[in-house]
């Protein structure tokens, strides 16, 4: 299961993110905002992206996996 | 021992001189914060905790460091808390906070809108969350000595003659100082508000202890009608903005 990292705050505005954790303030485009805000609860990777993939079509294939491991080296999601 | 309370940011902190602090310099230069015997009390019985006591430093400068990162303390995750100048017009209480790293020209500016303005601080404001009003530090200001580096000098408000605040200033205008020396005028504009809180994020203190700061941070900035950075060369290059923004009746 994916679930969200050590985050302090999200502020969301037209699809696009702003993320505080305790270390940094980082400015998100719209595919990691969107699986941020679907971990407000433990999800898993297919979970993730059947989300993304009705949000914004199917990824080129393993950009889901890439954004992922983007996103964990910052901190913002744990496996 | 000489103890003196200081107050700044809405709160106090207990400082003991030590042997290398003169009480004399250390009163001049801090008047506008001290407390007299009776505020003190007053103070310490409205205190919920016992109030910190910041030990005497080797130098003035030293010691205004250890206060102000006490006080910091004390507040945090009670006020958004902005590595910044401020000023009030001491009539309306309307005021603006200029946020710079150190070293920038907060201290600068301060000196010369303090002139005309109500002093609120040269280092740190405390914003109240949802009232936007500020927690003034008037902190003697830090100068730099005429042959620059350290130790910096600590001139108080009074020394300086500068105007005393509003008794409850609230933030009005919030800017971004950017300062290029050499550059001939000043440019200023507008951030959208992720580009403002990307920059303010990291001129803050304890931000991560307030609630849902990001979202505090964008109804300040909705509140205030947004964020403005300031491009300049000389700090009297800002002076008519500042006029118009701190105008009023």
């Amino acid at each position: 299961m994916i679930t969200r990292g050590e985050i302090v705050d999200l502020l969301v505005r037209d699809g696009e993110s702003l993320v505080l954790t305790e270390s940094q303030c980082l400015r998100l485009t719209q595919a990691p905002t969107a699986v941020l805000e679907l971990l407000a609860q433990p999800r898993s990777t297919a979970d993730v992206e059947t989300h993304l993939t009705t949000l914004f079509g199917s990824p080129p294939e393993g950009r889901l996996e890439e954004i992922l491991a983007e996103m964990a080296e910052q901190g913002l999601v744990k496996f | 021992m000489s103890e003196l309370t200081v107050h700044g940011l809405g709160t106090s902190v207990r400082v003991d001189l030590g042997e290398h602090i003169d009480p004399d310099e250390f009163a001049t230069a801090w008047s506008r914060c001290l407390l007299d015997d009776a505020q003190t009390s007053a103070s310490a019985s409205t205190a919920q905790g016992a109030t910190p006591v910041v030990p005497g430093g080797r130098s003035m400068t030293s010691l205004t460091q250890s206060i102000t990162r006490a006080l910091i303390e004390q507040r945090a995750g009670e006020l958004l808390m902005l590595h910044a100048g401020a000023v009030c017009n001491p009539t309306t209480g309307a005021s603006i906070a200029y946020v710079a790293p150190g070293g920038t020209g907060k201290t600068t500016l301060s000196r010369l809108l303090g002139s005309t303005y109500g002093y609120l601080t040269d280092e740190t404001v405390g914003i109240e969350p949802r009232t936007w009003e500020i927690k003034p530090y008037p902190k003697p200001l830090s100068t730099r000595t005429p042959e620059g580096g350290y130790p910096k000098s600590e001139l108080g408000p009074d020394e300086l003659g500068l105007v005393r605040a509003h008794p409850h200033p609230r933030l009005t205008t919030l800017a971004i100082l950017r300062r290029t020396p050499g550059r001939d005028c000043a440019r200023i504009s507008r951030f959208d508000l992720f580009d403002a809180i990307t920059a303010l994020v990291p001129e803050t203190s304890s931000l991560p202890a307030m609630d849902r700061p990001l979202h505090l941070l964008a109804d300040l900035h909705d509140e205030l009608d947004g964020v403005w950075l300031l491009e300049f060369g000389e700090s009297e290059q800002l002076n008519d903005w500042i006029d118009e923004r701190l105008a009023g009746p």
